[in-house]
């Protein structure tokens, strides 16, 4: 069986490179529908795409926490901060894999945010236990934790404009709990 | 003179990558995926276990079905890498499995290997090659000048040789970076914009390197279409524009699989390039594994 397969595919080499080539093209073009028309990064996604527009390395991730009396805090989830990885640190071995789950999580959310990889990420988030280091004066909305309701994902990326020789930072993508039906 | 090619170290290396192009291939090939899978901190501790193994027995086995079956485990691996992290993995894991693919196929067509590799190779080339120069084209931040320039702003490229002629264009690099990594860590809504310091000649320079890149992407697909007719000058502006991508950045392992392309794009009027290939891509892989990189280039 096997001769026969190897056989059946060296009689059909030429043709087979050929369909291998269309597969390739083909994907190029829809990593290049999905980087126009989404925020996938050029990078990645095999459009071949890397060099035209910035890296993962200028996004950055950020959790908005709306509390129970109208207060509002912004965690730095990526790049990770100081004070997030004392916090870490200080959790013990579960809840110390947990938030570095969180970490790793929102630093592959940054090549391509979306829906279905910010939702599930927003239903843990509404798990932690935030520290005053943290959220500062803000009471979470459901007494030690925030509902998923409350809690929003945003990631930005920093762009640099050559004629002004500025950086600019802009909201590439936006996903709150309460979007989700969480 | 005793040419560089007939020196006694030189010559039965020379003579083994100029005669057995499909050997030398699966050499190649092997070398490329061990140092891809051991340098890419994403790839599974038991692929890494696994696949060096299978890439001895690769390199070593004689019978055209066993290499058939061997590439299929490596491409499997190879190809559930892709599946498993495949908005967050490099091109150079689409690269080296697509190049794994066809080098499967090749060695499944017994003696005509050679023949098949070479047509895949030029199509793989030449659809990359092409599909990136359009992904440059469709980007203004790339047009714009802002990708270039902002790699020569935060001293990605070119750092050393600017400092040559602008003596405090460390600082000024280090500042920009601070600049920008500040502006990431800032609450949302804290402000937006950081200016960065980007002399005017380093403003123009950027101009003068986007256009250049774009032109250089378009001679090779140029080169590359009409191989037939420019024969070994196709192989030297290949191995020219690898040299000219290494001085700007490092990308050893994505440059690597180009040179394996254009080795498999050899025939034999143009065999004599097969050498050149050979040491480029070892010394691309020995610089990767030990992390080395002219200070020029810096």
């Amino acid at each position: 069986m096997l001769d026969g397969l190897v056989d059946w595919i060296g009689k059909r080499a030429f043709g087979l490179v050929t369909i291998l080539a269309f597969v390739v093209g083909g994907n190029v073009l829809w990593q290049i529908y999905l980087h126009k028309t989404t925020p996938l990064l050029a990078w990645k996604g095999g459009g071949f795409g890397m060099y035209t527009e910035p890296h993962a390395e200028d996004r950055g991730v950020w959790v908005r926490l709306r509390g129970a009396e109208g207060g509002e805090a912004l965690v730095q989830l990526w790049p990770e901060t100081a004070a997030f990885s004392t916090w870490r640190d200080m959790a013990g071995v579960r809840g110390g894999a947990y938030l570095a789950g969180l970490t790793r999580s929102a630093e592959r959310l940054r090549f391509y945010p979306r829906d279905s990889v910010s939702d599930p990420l927003i239903a843990r988030l509404a798990r932690v236990r935030w520290p005053e280091t943290l959220i500062q004066e803000v009471i979470p909305s459901d007494g030690t934790v925030f509902n998923p309701a409350t809690i929003s994902l945003e990631v930005y990326e920093n762009r640099f404009n050559q004629t002004e020789a500025t950086v600019s930072r802009n909201l590439v993508y936006k996903r709150s709990g309460g979007e989700a039906g969480q | 003179m005793t040419p560089f090619r007939e020196r006694l170290i030189i010559q039965p290396v020379a003579r083994f990558v100029s005669e057995e192009h499909i050997r030398t291939l699966l050499i190649l090939f092997s070398a490329i995926v061990f140092v891809f899978f051991t340098t890419k901190e994403y790839i599974p501790f038991a692929a890494r276990l696994v696949v060096p193994f299978l890439l001895i027995l690769l390199m070593t086995t004689g019978q055209m079905k066993q290499r058939v079956v061997l590439l299929f485990c490596v491409v499997l691996g190879l190809g559930l890498n892709v599946w498993a992290n495949y908005y967050v993995i490099a091109n150079h894991g689409f690269m080296i499995t697509y190049i794994g693919i066809a080098l499967m196929i090749a060695c499944a067509a017994g003696a005509q290997a050679s023949a098949v590799m070479a047509r895949a190779a030029v199509l793989l080339i030449s659809i990359l090659m092409g599909l990136a120069l359009i992904q440059k084209l469709v980007s203004p931040h790339y047009m714009t000048g802002a990708l270039v320039g902002g790699y020569l702003a935060n001293g990605y490229i070119f750092k050393t040789l600017i400092s040559l002629f602008y003596s405090n264009w460390p600082e000024v690099v280090q500042q920009n970076l601070t600049g920008q990594k500040l502006l990431l860590s800032t609450p949302p809504g804290e402000g937006s914009v950081v200016p960065l310091t980007v002399p005017p000649f380093v403003q123009l320079l950027a101009i003068v390197l986007t256009y250049a890149a774009l032109f250089s992407q378009v001679a090779i697909e140029a080169f590359v279409l009409l191989r037939a007719r420019l024969g070994i000058w196709t192989h030297y502006a290949v191995l020219l524009f690898v040299l000219i991508i290494y001085s700007t950045r490092n990308e050893n392992v994505f440059l690597s699989m180009n040179l394996i392309l254009g080795y498999a794009m050899t025939d034999a009027q143009t065999k004599k390039a097969r050498l050149w290939y050979v040491i480029g891509i070892a010394y691309l892989l020995i610089m990767e594994m030990m992390g080395l990189r002219p200070g020029i280039f810096g």
